[in-house]
């Protein structure tokens, strides 16, 4: 809970709460002793250095307008949206979600939803309130209507309310996230088979790109749907700090899920060394869970620049996509 | 490196969603109790080394996620489990009524001889309960296991319910029963060399189950 927590807040380290709501999670004045000591002064650190960047690719957004030069478009992204156009680019390709279908939702969906709706980011002090739970809950019960096969999955509570929380209009918060929700559907479904076909593609990737990986499952007998089935389910939400997130989704919405995979290997490929001395599944699962909060994690500019130097592309993805899915 | 324990025991938690299975958890290994938690993706688990009859041992607790579209991706890890707690809600009756959906999923799933141990949580809220004390000690002699109801908000039993279950595992283990548990195979996942096969087989498995136990609700 508290580890969470602290991935949550991306506001200057003086503020009480960020710019979406979440608060800060230890005290401006920390001792020593106290949980978050090191959580925070790593979040500080990073935050010093983070700041200048941001700062500077807001003024060259502002003075460039890369919005009508697609490849200049393209590393604007990749060097992260400032907040303050992020709203407009993460909609910008986004149609109206269309006709309701006829299709009714059934009782049980609704209740799933409902369960989950105090359970969503309650470190948010935008989510606290009965009347934006409501909202959230809306925003997933029309994605179940318009996507019948998903119903309502787990994790899908976060990204949904991530999304209103960072647009804040409930409207185009669904028609956005069934735009980016349908062609993902058989992540979500019963029987998550798209979720575990993409892990055997991440596991066929890993195996041409750190090998090392795929001989440590085998010899644990893990598989990456148990370990890695939550990174994607979530888009990394709940698993990396909120600034990572928000810098992988601006490269995820505007050049597909790619991104996770690039984002993925990457992070195993640092970790590789103690992923491969791991000698239990117990071990391997707490170095997977050690990865979120860790340093390599937190330095979101460093990360996305290193992801992109994996050198594996959409059309790689889906090809191997097209030949595991007769499997799943 | 030294052992520090001598016996290391796997055990899982499972239970519809939102009947406080990551709050036991909490509980047990951190002593907090957290109104706030959020719902469990996929898979966690805790560790805790408790001292037991003069052996130290250390459990290996495995939190799952409710929701029951994840069972496809956690029954394949059921089989080393050693002990199954299942934790229903007592104000709610349709995570007790599930119970039986969840003892044919680990009949299904986990090792023959794991410990069981079904768990009526939230007795704190006595003025919401829907589920009788007594029902759900019918239900866990019907199934013949123990049967413990518990508040994690509390720190009402929740002790005492991991202990019983160690005790009862170390038990069966000291009389030479059930030397297989934990050990129990594979995950039957990476056994051939293009590990698709054996994936495929698993999930088909697991589709059927799903359907079966859709229908019973």
């Amino acid at each position: 809970m508290n580890e969470q927590c602290a991935l949550h807040f991306t506001g200057p380290p003086g503020s009480e709460v960020d710019d979406l709501g979440f608060r800060r999670p230890w005290d401006v004045k920390l001792d020593e002793n106290s949980t978050y000591f090191k959580a925070a002064n790593a979040y500080s650190e990073f935050w010093t250095q983070y700041l200048p960047t941001l700062v500077r690719r807001r003024k060259r957004w502002e003075k460039v307008d890369p919005r009508t030069h697609p490849l200049l478009m393209q590393r604007f992204i990749h060097k992260g949206v400032p907040s303050t156009f992020r709203k407009e680019i993460w909609l910008r390709n986004c149609p109206p979600r269309g006709e309701i279908p006829s299709t009714s939702v059934p009782n049980l969906v609704a209740e799933e939803i409902r369960l989950d709706l105090p359970r969503t980011f309650p470190d948010n002090i935008r989510l606290r309130n009965t009347k934006a739970q409501n909202t959230v809950g809306r925003i997933l019960y029309e994605l179940a209507r318009f996507v019948p096969s998903i119903g309502y999955c787990q994790g899908l509570n976060f990204i949904a309310a991530l999304l209103w929380l960072l647009l804040e209009n409930e409207e185009r918060t669904k028609d956005l996230l069934i735009f980016l929700i349908k062609p993902r559907s058989s992540w979500y479904g019963m029987d998550m088979s798209g979720l575990r076909r993409d892990m055997r593609v991440l596991y066929e990737l890993l195996r041409q790109e750190v090998p090392v990986i795929c001989s440590t499952l085998v010899r644990l007998d893990v598989g990456l749907d148990l370990l890695l089935g939550k990174w994607f389910l979530c888009w990394f939400l709940e698993v990396l700090p909120m600034e990572t997130v928000l810098r992988i989704w601006d490269c995820f919405i505007y050049e597909g899920d790619v991104w996770f995979f690039r984002v993925a290997i990457r992070l195993l490929r640092i970790n590789s060394i103690k992923i491969a001395a791991c000698k239990t599944m117990d071990q391997l699962l707490t170095t997977i869970q050690s990865i979120g909060p860790s340093k390599p994690s937190l330095k979101c500019h460093l990360l996305i620049q290193n992801a992109m130097s994996e050198k594996i592309t959409q059309d790689q993805v889906d090809a191997l996509r097209d030949r595991f899915s007769k499997e799943f | 490196m030294a052992r520090t324990y001598d016996y290391l025991f796997k055990l899982l938690l499972i239970g519809d969603s939102g009947v406080g299975k990551t709050c036991v958890l909490f509980r047990f290994s951190d002593d907090s109790f957290n109104n706030s938690f959020i719902s469990t993706i996929g898979i966690d688990f805790k560790i805790r080394t408790i001292d037991l009859d003069g052996k130290k041992i250390k459990l290996q607790i495995w939190d799952t996620a409710g929701q029951e579209r994840f069972r496809t991706i956690t029954t394949a890890y059921y089989r080393g489990a050693m002990g199954i707690m299942l934790v229903y809600d007592i104000t709610n009756e349709k995570s007790f009524e599930n119970i039986k959906n969840w003892i044919r999923n680990i009949e299904e799933h986990a090792s023959q001889d794991v410990e069981r141990m079904i768990i009526g949580n939230k007795c704190d809220m006595e003025d919401r309960r829907v589920v009788s004390r007594d029902r759900g000690q019918q239900l866990s002699i019907e199934y013949g296991t123990k049967f413990m109801e518990t508040s994690a908000k509390l720190n009402h039993n929740i002790e005492e319910a991991f202990y019983t279950l160690a005790r009862d595992i170390k038990g069966k283990m000291e009389r030479g029963q059930g030397q297989t548990v934990g050990v129990g195979g594979t995950t039957g996942r990476y056994q051939q060399d293009s590990t698709i096969a054996a994936q495929g087989n698993n999930l088909c498995k697991n589709r059927h189950t799903f359907h079966c136990d859709f229908i019973a609700f």
